[in-house]
């Protein structure tokens, strides 16, 4: 289904703004970290952080270990509310996928009550993600560790790693799985206003049925977005920021955001053909799946 | 350089004659000047294995029982008494004991328990059977056997045996002995796991005896390595038909009867042997030079393989053509199975063991690392016997600066690693290493005295390479290189110390760099060079230069520069080491200042058109021990991190999309 259009690139573009404000915020106390080191201080700046032998890479993290020990656990409650926050940028997105405009004022009481209710229901749909995660990975490494010991005894050591390694690869399939089926569910409360429990269950009905489709569809846009991360580290060390200059920087940064950028366009891609797919299950006289909001 | 002369033309031999009497003058100068120096041999009169005094060998025999994970072992130690003075009393070192229980000196505590980390499942020990000297009538000496350890009653790894009579200097005494070792599960390089069998330090190994007439005796502490003299080794192993062997020195018979595989090895010139046996390695002949090495592998490891001769076909002509030639005709070298592990990262002479996982990324360095290192200890150890008791420096620390110099011509920046934009260098890795131990203590001393392996591992393997990495960088590669091929040739075959170490040192390097040395090694001296101020002043307008115009004075006053900045450098720790300083003004004008490092303080002042507004000490990162890079500059406006803002940035966006799908 294609679902570009000049509404869903301002959608892009805004979530593309509300990801790097969040990030920065994120990213704040480490870059403090590095600020307060020293390293700035010396000739080339904290682009020498980047130089070939990591000296002082290494140097920092060693005079620095205290603090950035005491950081871990705060970034990682950052990390995970910026995780929730993150639906806001996510729910443009989503709402821009809309075939049609809202009817409401933008800042109606209304339509501002009902996007504070679609957000909360987002970041439940998110929990449940984690959740589904977390038991997902025990999962896979109970089951890496059982195969593992069960072959340690063979004469080629390669066998329980990769014994281990095909544990890993079902892991991988049940990820793809897990949040393929959390966008669908962020799909049925973004645009069909469903109850967590109700867009929960419906992706996982969609996923019976059209299962193979949908989780290939997420897939190849999951893998798009790895190729361009690696192509983007692999241009980037070409740029070398070691070598000092503001250019440099900001080439890296053109590269990195351009990554960020496309990794959004990836995942309206994504979505765009999960509607496309979901739609084909629609019977034709039941061909509109997404009703406008009733005042 | 005979061959050279007699080979000149009709023209140049007029100049041959003064030539060589000058020639000869220069040498008679120097070796005059050399005083108690040994004379460094040439290339082609090195001494070789078959012409080392032999002190102690070995005629063995060696019966291996699978399903025991015994050995059955006799023959004959032939030793002969090298010091200076007659001696009443031989030690024995009975190292596998030191597995015998949990209240060994090895074994006792539970911080201390080597590499490892852990304790044995299953005991070992070594049980003399017969000790019988010819010369001394024949006598069972087996009683007189003092039961433990010297001062200590839990341990029997280091046993005096006392004498009849004394051994006088030069006499020699043939000593039969018959004995059976349990070999433990391995958690510390010897040992068994599964039906892989690892025989180091199996045998009754007889003590050094030093010119002094002391005896270089020790038990098995869990820090320290091992001593001995150079000898002969005559090894036949007994051992089932189904396992593939390897071992130190030659292979010179192969006899398979009755479901037993016989194998006799001979190794010349070396001070200790190791063997292994295992029925599932797969083997790699290779001759690299004139070395014949032989690859011992677990199935699977096929890559590793590949990876370690890549070491190997670079490290032996590194090695021999810095060190010295390589001297022995075999070199074996075994990966062990990831369930023996503790068997690798090991030394013996002519035989080496390596290790790591199957699956070692094409982005680390590991394998070739421990290759290299291993390898280099065919020099700083095998042919350098230093003792590694009471100065492991000597032979860890030499070779950790060995192998980083080794690992960076092989691989560049990124002789640790590689992935992507992070390059990593093993001089980066021993900066990182050097903090696993307290940063002002002293790297020359016995390995029993460290703390843990952790402050060991810190400070002789990492602290001691940045030392020598430092003196490299500081006076120079070519001459350190030409100092350390100076101390190598000379102590080739032979048992040096620090002492020997250092005086042959100072002869390339200086009293300074020796100095150096010897503050850090034995007292623990630090050094940290950093910026304590920069600040810069706008100089007054001179008054104008009265005249009444026609002298020209006027026109001829200097132009006024009407910035002055100063520059305050200092130097904590008790090491001295010329530094370069480097000065930046604001309108880009680079100086390059020098400090000698005499005093505490050293200040510079800048005249010129602009401040200076930012300055660097040792700008190279010669001084690979400062002991922080970070206080090495200062700048009157330090920007913003964006380098770091930058990836962090992407870093986090990265990772907020990957939370939420």
């Amino acid at each position: 289904m294609n679902v570009w259009n000049p509404r869903m690139a301002r959608a892009v573009v805004l979530a593309y703004l509300l990801r790097v404000a969040l990030a920065a915020l994120l990213a704040f106390p480490l870059a403090a970290a590095v600020g307060a080191s020293g390293i700035r201080s010396l000739p080339g700046g904290d682009a020498r952080l980047f130089e070939p032998g990591g000296l002082y890479l290494i140097e920092l993290i060693q005079n620095e270990q205290a603090l950035l020990l005491e950081l871990l656990a705060p970034t990682l409650v950052l990390l995970l509310v910026g995780g929730l926050v993150r639906v806001v940028p996510d729910w443009v997105l989503l709402r821009a996928l809309r075939r049609f405009e809202d009817e409401m004022p933008a800042l109606s009481g209304l339509r501002l009550g009902a996007t504070g209710r679609a957000l909360a229901r987002l970041a439940l749909v998110t929990l449940a993600l984690w959740i589904g995660r977390a038991l997902l990975l025990l999962a896979t490494l109970g089951l890496a560790m059982s195969v593992r010991s069960f072959t340690t005894g063979a004469l080629d050591e390669r066998l329980p790693t990769l014994a281990a390694g095909g544990a890993a690869c079902l892991g991988v399939v049940g990820w793809i799985g897990l949040s393929a089926w959390h966008d669908l569910a962020a799909l049925g409360v973004a645009l069909d206003d469903a109850s967590p429990l109700g867009a929960i269950s419906g992706a996982l009905g969609a996923l019976r049925r059209r299962g193979v489709r949908l989780v290939a569809a997420y897939a190849a846009a999951s893998v798009a977005a790895l190729v361009l991360v690696a192509a983007a580290a692999a241009l980037v060390e070409h740029i070398d920021v070691a070598r000092g200059g503001d250019a440099r920087v900001l080439g890296a940064a053109l590269a990195h955001q351009l990554v960020v950028v496309a990794q959004l366009a990836l995942r309206v891609a994504w979505l765009g053909s999960a509607l496309g797919i979901l739609a084909a299950l629609q019977p034709r006289a039941e061909a509109e799946p997404l009703r406008p909001m009733q005042p | 350089m005979a061959r050279r002369w007699f080979g000149t033309s009709d023209s140049a031999r007029p100049l041959v004659a003064p030539v060589l009497l000058a020639f000869c003058a220069l040498s008679a100068t120097w070796r005059a000047g050399a005083d108690e120096a040994r004379v460094l041999p040439e290339a082609d009169v090195l001494q070789a294995p078959e012409s080392v005094t032999k002190v102690a060998s070995y005629a063995l025999e060696a019966r291996l029982d699978e399903t025991a994970h015994t050995i059955a072992g006799k023959g004959t130690l032939t030793w002969v008494n090298s010091s200076g003075v007659a001696t009443s009393e031989l030690y024995f070192h009975l190292y596998l004991n030191a597995f015998e229980n949990a209240h060994t000196l090895f074994n006792r505590s539970p911080f201390t328990r080597a590499r490892s980390g852990r304790m044995t499942r299953r005991w070992g020990k070594i049980t003399l059977e017969r000790l019988v000297a010819r010369e001394l009538g024949d006598v069972d000496l087996l009683p007189s056997l003092e039961a433990h350890s010297p001062g200590d009653p839990l341990d029997a790894s280091d046993r005096r045996l006392p004498l009849p009579r004394p051994i006088a200097p030069g006499e020699r005494l043939t000593i039969e002995l018959s004995w059976t070792s349990v070999l433990p599960d391995i958690v510390e390089r010897t040992g068994v796991s599964r039906d892989f069998h690892f025989a180091g330090q199996w045998f009754p190994k007889i003590a050094r005896l030093e010119h002094d007439g002391t005896w270089a005796h020790f038990p098995f502490h869990p820090h320290a390595e091992f001593y001995s003299d150079f000898g002969d080794y005559d090894v036949t192993l007994d051992v089932p038909e189904s396992m593939v062997v390897g071992a130190s020195g030659r292979r010179v018979s192969e006899v398979v009867a009755d479901g037993r595989l016989q194998l006799r090895q001979r190794a010349e010139g070396v001070h200790d042997f190791a063997w292994v046996a295992w029925p599932a390695f797969e083997r790699r002949e290779e001759r690299i030079g004139d070395v014949d090495v032989h690859l011992l592998y677990p199935p699977g490891h096929a890559l590793n393989a590949e990876r370690t001769l890549d070491a190997l076909r670079f490290g032996l002509p590194h090695f021999s053509e810095r060190y010295g030639p390589y001297p022995h005709p075999d070199l074996t070298v075994v990966h062990p199975p990831e369930h023996a592990a503790s068997a690798g990262g090991m030394e013996y002479p002519t035989l080496i063991t390596t290790g790591g996982p199957w699956h070692q990324p094409y982005w680390s360095r590991a394998v070739e690392l421990v290759t290299l290192h291993e390898l280099g200890h065919q020099w700083f150890y095998g042919i350098i016997a230093t003792n590694e008791h009471a100065w492991p420096f000597l032979d860890e620390g030499l070779n950790s600066y060995a192998e980083t110099v080794a690992a960076e011509a092989m691989f560049g920046a990124g002789s640790a690693g590689r992935l992507g934009g992070l390059v990593l260098s093993a001089t980066a890795f021993h900066r990182f290493g050097m903090r696993f131990g307290p940063h002002d203590a002293p790297l020359a001393r016995p390995a029993s005295e460290f703390v843990d392996f952790g402050e060991l591992g810190g400070l002789v393997y990492s602290r001691t390479a940045l030392l020598f990495r430092t003196i490299a960088n500081v006076y120079g590669p070519d001459r350190l290189e030409r100092a350390l091929r100076r101390y190598a040739l000379r102590y080739r075959f032979d048992h040096p110390g620090p002492d020997e170490l250092l005086a042959t040192l100072e002869e390339e390097l200086g009293a300074d760099a020796t100095a150096n040395l010897r503050a850090s090694l034995f007292e623990g001296g630090t050094i940290n060079y950093s910026v304590r101020d920069l600040r810069s002043v706008r100089r007054p307008e001179p008054a104008p230069v009265e005249g009444d115009g026609s002298s020209g004075a006027a026109a001829s006053a200097p132009a006024h520069q009407p910035f002055e900045s100063r520059v305050v450098i200092h130097r904590h720790g008790e090491l001295r080491f010329p530094v370069q300083v480097v000065l930046l003004t604001a309108n880009g004008e680079r100086s390059v200042e020098h400090w000698d490092g005499v005093g505490r303080d050293s200040v510079f002042v800048h005249v010129g058109s602009s401040p200076v507004v930012s300055v660097q000490v040792d700008p190279e990162n010669a001084i690979a021990i400062d002991e922080n890079l970070l206080d090495n500059g200062r700048r009157v406006a330090p920007p913003t991190p964006v380098a770091t803002w930058e990836r962090a940035l992407y870093a986090w966006q990265l990772l907020i999309g990957w939370l939420g799908t």
